[in-house]
């Protein structure tokens, strides 16, 4: 029966489609990690100053910027545990250190949302790293 | 006046119904990835909800039999015990996901731990069916769900350029990426015709007594409703594709979706758009909920049914309740609900065509429909529609897996 | 009962929903008792429900038939009224000796308040 198929078609491929790269890191991959994180750090900057200006209630920016500085801790992660070589190697350091700035300043909008000034430069500061990582990711 | 009225309620009823946590995910992802060029993708599924429901619904009105008794006439025991199985897994997968975005709309809301959250949404859930008649569930959870509306406010606020917008409704296929536009494809038509909405359309139809008379009445609901329905779902793509495609943002989280309302609107529009999603995906959480049910009952032919009161269907009432417990099970394990909806929307298309094409077959069948068979239009229309759903549920899983879930 | 038209047994009959004198919902039409088979003019002769009766419908048939609790009732043609979409009987599933699922489950539905 075709639906029988499918399904153990797709018990069998997706736990191999879902396997990532550990170890060393392809250009494509790390393309992934920086966009990832220019999304993370753009949308942090978004929320940020959302709160700068008053424009979003400090709930919504507690509870978005954990999931989203969770989300940056995994790419920070991911970052640190592969290795590259030659250019991409050093890319790699940068897009690291970048993301270690980004769960950092994702954490402090967490741990302080009322924080209307912090966020203001809190905000500057992610949409500057989310550009960064932009051009990382070129 | 009391038609138009009637009329009225039941379109507002739709609109707020149609949004599910499907078209949130799908609409955003599909905006923020390539802007407006998959607006007319959304119509295409519009337009194909409107023609499978508008034949289930008739169906149910002429012969007061819904989906799943035409499943099992049609395709017997066997195969049909097959379909059974594969719309319950979609059903729990889909009910698990929308379980856990209520859950995380009402973290957003209040801050409180995800966790206990699950678990006040889903006996706020049972509680409302248990207690709350049919028709005033559908009502209560349609109008919250207006609050969606917002979005489209947002979208104009956001400036967008309305000639690429307009663009986006003539069919077209994205110069870059062809597979992941493909694949978003795939979902945005997945997301916008989603069984367990028929099952439960067709069910309602006689759990609410609808007669041939009622037919004109109900299409015409359907009709705008569902269509009015799609265009919240064109203002969640305009958005994303406003706001979150120029900046990068790749929306994984159920608060970005809610983001794409704070940025133009505050506050109040952050507020809204967290309340329309929760009365939205929590009105679809009872439809899945009760669709799970209404086919078990229908394949083995239980007696099922709202109206006939918890002890009238017993065993009805018990997969219900069934069902919602284990949702609980599932979205407690800690999977991200996102990422559920992703799949369920994916497996929902796969297996489409089954519960489809028994439809059509009963639509056409005069000793079942009498006058009211499927006219040169309707057989058209459903004939186009099933070389649609044909091709759509080949290619659904390959492109999942070819793309990574739209990652590329 | 006997009808004027023909009736396609396996589109108009099998698999098709059970309805008593009362309106309810009863099973389904799970498999049909034929006579006279051999001799070339078959007619039905009694309607069978219940999940034994599922191990003749296929593979997955006769895994649900496994595992679903259950007897047979068997429901001679004598008993059904009237045909259309669904199979109507002339007595109530009380007295036919169906439904039962349903009177097992509600003992545990009326634990709960308000049922």
């Amino acid at each position: 029966m075709p639906l029988r198929a499918w399904i153990c078609l797709v018990l069998l491929v997706l736990p191999t489609a879902a396997c990532g790269g550990e170890g060393t890191l392809s250009t494509k991959a790390f393309q992934k990690q920086a966009e990832s994180l220019q999304s993370l750090a753009a949308e942090g900057g978004l929320v940020a100053q959302g709160r700068a200006d008053g424009r979003a209630t400090g709930t919504f920016v507690s509870v978005q910027t954990e999931y989203l500085a969770k989300a940056a801790g995994k790419v920070e992660t991911e970052l640190g545990a592969a290795h590259a070589s030659g250019g991409l190697e050093q890319k790699r350091k940068s897009a690291l250190r970048l993301a270690g700035r980004v769960t950092d300043e994702l954490g402090e909008l967490h741990r302080a949302p009322d924080d209307r000034a912090l966020a203001e430069r809190l905000g500057s500061d992610l949409r500057d790293a989310a550009d960064a990582a932009e051009k990382l990711a070129k | 006046m009391k038609k138009i009225f009637q009329i009225a309620l039941g379109i507002l009823a739709a609109i707020g119904g149609f949004v599910d946590i499907g078209d949130l995910v799908f609409n955003v992802q599909a905006g923020a990835k390539f802007g407006y060029e998959l607006l007319w993708v959304v119509v295409v599924g519009v337009v194909g909800i409107i023609v499978y429901s508008e034949m289930c619904g008739r169906v149910a009105a002429v012969s007061k039999r819904p989906v799943f008794d035409a499943i099992r006439e049609r395709l017997g025991f066997g195969v049909g015990l097959g379909a059974l199985i594969a719309s319950e897994i979609v059903n729990l997968m889909t009910l698990a996901a929308e379980v856990g975005g209520v859950a995380l709309v009402l973290q957003l809301l209040s801050g409180l731990p995800y966790r206990v959250l699950i678990l006040v949404g889903i006996a706020g859930l049972a509680v409302a069916i248990w207690v709350a008649p049919f028709d005033w569930i559908e009502r209560i959870f349609g109008y919250g769900g207006l609050a969606l509306l917002v979005f489209a406010v947002g979208a104009v606020k956001l400036h967008p350029d309305w000639g690429s917008v307009s663009h986006g409704f003539v069919p077209h296929v994205s110069s870059s990426d062809k597979l992941v536009y493909a694949y978003f494809a795939v979902g945005l038509l997945g997301a916008a015709m989603t069984p367990y909405e028929v099952y439960f359309y067709s069910s309602g139809a006689v759990e609410e007594g609808w007669t041939p008379k009622d037919i004109g009445l109900n299409r015409a609901n359907s009709m705008i409703g569902y269509g009015l329905g799609g265009f919240l779902s064109f203002a969640l793509m305009i958005t994303a594709g406003a706001l979150f495609l120029p900046l990068g943002i790749e929306p994984e989280l159920i608060g970005t979706v809610a983001l794409g309302a704070q940025v133009p609107l505050g506050a109040i529009g952050l507020l809204l758009a967290l309340v329309g999603i929760l009365f939205a995906v929590g009105g679809a959480a009872i439809d899945t909920c009760f669709s799970g049910a209404y086919n078990l009952a229908q394949f083995f032919g239980w007696e099922w049914g709202k109206y006939r009161r918890p002890s009238g269907a017993p065993r009805f009432t018990l997969a219900w309740l069934a069902l919602l417990g284990l949702a609980l099970l599932v979205i407690m394990s800690g999977i991200d609900p996102v990422l559920l909806t992703e799949y369920a929307v994916i497996f929902s298309v796969v297996a489409l065509p089954l519960t489809y094409i028994p439809i059509l077959l009963v639509a056409n069948d005069r000793s079942y429909m009498g006058r009211y068979v499927n006219g040169r239009l309707a057989n058209a229309l459903g004939l186009f529609y099933l070389v649609v759903i044909g091709l759509v549920a080949l290619s659904a899983i390959p492109l999942m897996i070819l793309t990574n879930q739209g990652q590329g | 009962m006997s009808s004027p038209e023909e009736l396609d047994l396996g589109l108009g009959l099998l698999d098709h929903q059970l309805v008593d004198s009362e309106g309810r919902r009863c099973g389904n039409v799970d498999d049909l008792e034929l006579e006279g088979v051999r001799e070339g003019s078959p007619r039905v002769v009694a309607i069978l429900v219940g999940p034994p009766v599922w191990r003749g419908r296929g593979r997955l048939g006769r895994l649900a038939a496994w595992l679903a609790p259950g007897q047979t009732v068997r429901i001679p043609w004598e008993e059904v009224e009237a045909i259309d979409s669904a199979v109507h009987l002339k007595r109530t599933s009380q007295e036919l000796r169906l439904g039962r699922g349903d009177d097992r489950a509600r003992r545990w539905v009326d634990w709960i308040p308000g049922s």
